[in-house]
């Protein structure tokens, strides 16, 4: 019988997919245009900056840097918020124990909850990196460091990441009472990975003789080192994701199953 | 009443999970400082020169303090202490019990935006007292009084942070859609805000963005007067004035 | 077999025994009052009954399915109302009982029918398509009813389900309670502090003081045994002694 509730499935999905992953999309979009807008505009001396900074080369890399983190920013908070309402919500207004009295295990309904929200974060990612591909176009070319498969590419591997940690997210969000300090705990997942980033730009010199550390952590500027291996990553990357995302919601599921109704 | 109301309303925040869990967030930014300042490429101290016409190495620490960690913090911290006013409240059906006292939900409204602000208030300056004596030693030519004085103006930004998320909560009433969209706009905000240093042309632009305004001792490290802190003060007092009464007039006519 | 059967049921939380060594039962088609002070328990022994809660010790066993083991069939043949709960502001009457009709896997048309049905049954039809958000309090009651109706159970567990109700909605209660139980042979475990709707509506009783079973039994019987001429008597009489 578990296996089937396929209508309860479509009406969670349906309930899931409201205003926040459309205006997720919106925003996303807008925000890729409005970038690839605002990046050529900036006095050369700032673009210059970052290239040097980021050891990158190009207006279209520099473009593509400051993309990368607007697709993840996008990507993880809609699917945050989302996971906030299918989670933590009906615990604090004290619907979730209506809702378990039901023959669905916690299992099928956490996944019925979660799915949808995760597949909602992927479709921004994957259009804001469809858009993306087409907004550094005018940037390709010979000589070029860019090309439009590399920031598609790049794009979705961020999006992977994004959904990845989102699945990890949900382990806290099913043990906190306030949704709020969930979305604290979302940041604090969502920043950590960018802190190699950091790093680069202020303290270079922690990098030297660690190349390969480097190349590994730095995300963003390292996709553009190796833009001609990115549509190889992005499928290792995908993979990944998908593992871990998976593993993430099976322990996810088993700490549900663990947690007590108080 | 509404002085002891606000007080015990701030206890109780300081009190919360979220707010320990902030306060390990200020504590991290305040710790890992000193490494990221301590060895600066050349590139960047070239750069800061640049939008910030001084070369003093006190201007990279200032920098990366206000944009990398109070920036990003005062972000997240605003939807956090602000994002669901009114609105869980609602959920829970607590706002029947605590609009059937004799206060308006204008006043209510009013009453725990400042509450926020002040526990904001306090995580804010708290970082700033613990990140002086630390820094003071590991960043050379460290201003105590220019540090202090950008943290006055910033903080204004940081309530406008509040006030935004509180506005916000009560126009959408929809809690995740509302912590996000507060969310993006400050971000968006803080992703502008050094647009005016990066490029003089923008700078009238930039005066309208109120983490601008924040940001603006950034510009006077080495000729700060009284007026550079207090005008932006001034401005920001203002920006929040407006935000907080347009969230009490939305509010005004709220019915549980 | 019994319609529901606990032995020694035990939940321990840190220091406080919730629930400390129950034992009762309660027969087929019978309306069986659980009563007690706020925090004797009962709430806790109910989601001990849906396996919403794991027992610390003892068992339970609800139309011959362990509650621990095979909670997902005790919940397939069970209806429940919580004491405190909040329905989705966001959607209407009809769209939430689709929705939790769909978590018992039933087909739309089937689903439709059983949701007019208990429309019509709580006098709701005219407010089925309006947002819960708006409800009145016997309205989202009345709702809150008709979710835990809405798989035809053949056990209903409600938790202070009168609590909230004005007279008019609560003597409705009662009576589809009766009506559930004479017509349709369902099970009702009554679980209340309001004294005199256990006596109008039950035969039986357990009564729970701090997590114990004080008392189980014909409720005349019980009466007879304390020398209680009414049920608030009775329920004293009990306290005192397990005082």
């Amino acid at each position: 019988m578990q296996a089937t509730l396929r209508r309860y499935r479509l009406l969670e999905a349906r309930h899931a997919v409201g205003w926040v992953p459309l205006v997720s999309l919106l925003v996303g979009v807008a925000i890729v245009v409005f970038t690839a807008m605002l990046i050529p505009l900036l006095p050369t001396a700032v673009n210059a900056f970052m290239e040097r900074a980021f050891l990158i080369r190009g207006l279209g890399a520099v473009l593509l840097v400051n993309e990368y983190t607007g697709i993840y920013m996008l990507a993880f908070f809609c699917g945050a918020a989302g996971l906030m309402r299918a989670l933590v919500e009906p615990r604090e207004n004290r619907s979730l124990e209506m809702l378990l009295s039901k023959p669905i295990s916690r299992r099928a309904f956490l996944m019925a909850r979660v799915g949808p929200v995760l597949l909602a974060s992927t479709v921004v990612g994957v259009v804001m990196s469809l858009v993306t591909g087409l907004v550094v176009r005018p940037f390709t070319g010979e000589g070029s460091t860019v090309s439009v498969a590399g920031a598609i590419g790049s794009g979705l591997i961020f999006t992977a990441l994004a959904v990845l940690l989102l699945s990890v997210l949900v382990v806290p969000l099913l043990l906190v009472r306030d949704a709020f300090q969930g979305l604290l705990i979302a940041f604090v997942l969502w920043i950590a990975p960018m802190f190699p980033t950091v790093v680069l730009l202020y303290r270079p010199d922690l990098y030297e003789g660690r190349d390969r550390l480097r190349d590994l952590l730095v995300l963003g500027p390292n996709l553009l080192w190796y833009d001609a291996s990115v549509p190889l990553l992005t499928v290792i990357a995908l993979a990944v994701a998908f593992v871990g995302s998976w593993g993430a919601l099976v322990l996810g599921a088993r700490v549900f199953e663990r947690t007590e109704l108080r | 009443m509404k002085a002891r109301f606000l007080w015990l309303d701030v206890r109780a925040t300081l009190g919360e999970r979220k707010t320990l869990l902030a306060a390990g967030l200020m504590a991290y930014a305040v710790l890992i400082m000193p490494v990221l300042v301590a060895k600066p490429p050349e590139h960047v101290l070239s750069a800061l020169k640049g939008w910030f016409s001084t070369s003093d190495p006190f201007i990279l620490f200032l920098f990366i303090w206000t944009d990398l960690a109070m920036n990003k913090i005062i972000t997240i911290l605003g939807v956090v202490l602000a994002g669901s006013l009114l609105i869980r409240e609602r959920e829970t059906g607590q706002l029947a019990v605590l609009l059937s006292k004799p206060v308006s939900p204008a006043s209510y409204f009013l009453a725990r935006s400042l509450s926020a602000c002040a526990v904001m208030a306090v995580l804010y300056i708290g970082a700033h007292l613990a990140a002086a004596p630390l820094v003071a030693r590991s960043v050379p030519g460290f201003r105590t009084g220019v540090f202090f004085a950008s943290m006055a103006v910033h903080l204004f930004s940081a309530f406008f942070a509040v006030c935004l998320s509180a506005l916000v909560s009560v126009l959408i009433q929809k809690r995740a859609l509302a912590g996000l969209v507060s969310l993006l706009v400050l971000s968006l905000l803080v992703g502008l805000a050094f647009m005016g240093f990066y490029n003089p042309a923008w700078r009238e632009l930039s005066f309208f963005n109120p983490i601008t305004q924040g940001i603006s001792v950034l510009g006077h490290v080495d000729d700060l007067r009284p007026g550079h802190v207090l005008a932006p003060i001034a401005v920001l007092l203002g920006i929040n004035t407006v935000v907080l009464a347009l969230g009490a007039l939305r509010v005004r006519h709220l019915e549980v | 077999m019994h319609a529901i059967e606990i032995d020694r049921l035990t939940r321990v939380y840190g220091s406080v025994r919730a629930v400390d060594g129950v034992s009762f039962h309660v027969e087929p088609g019978e309306i069986f009052g659980f009563m007690g002070h706020n925090g004797a328990g009962k709430t806790t022994t109910l989601r001990m009954l849906l396996g919403l809660t794991r027992p610390t010790s003892g068992s339970a066993r609800v139309l011959g399915h362990d509650v621990v083991r095979e909670s997902l069939e005790v919940r397939r043949q069970c209806g429940f109302l919580p004491a405190s709960y909040a329905l989705p502001a966001h959607m209407t009457a009809r769209q939430f009982l689709h929705y939790v009709a769909a978590m018992f896997d039933l087909e739309p048309d089937a689903a439709e029918a059983r949701i007019q049905s208990l429309l019509r049954l709580f006098g709701i039809e005219s407010a089925a398509d309006r947002k819960l958000g708006g409800f009145s309090t016997g309205m989202t009651q009345k709702v809150g009813l008709a979710q835990a109706l809405i798989n035809e159970p053949r056990i209903v567990l409600l938790d202070e389900p009168t609590s909230g109700l004005d007279p008019l909605g609560r003597h409705e209660l009662l009576e589809h309670l009766r009506q559930l139980s004479s017509e349709r042979g369902v099970t009702v475990l009554f679980s209340s502090h309001i004294l005199s709707d256990i006596e109008t509506l039950c035969r039986r009783v357990a009564a729970l003081h701090q997590g114990r079973l004080v008392a189980f039994g014909p409720i005349e019987t019980l009466k007879r045994e304390h020398r209680s001429a009414n049920m608030d008597e009775l329920y004293l009489s009990l306290a005192r002694r397990a005082a």
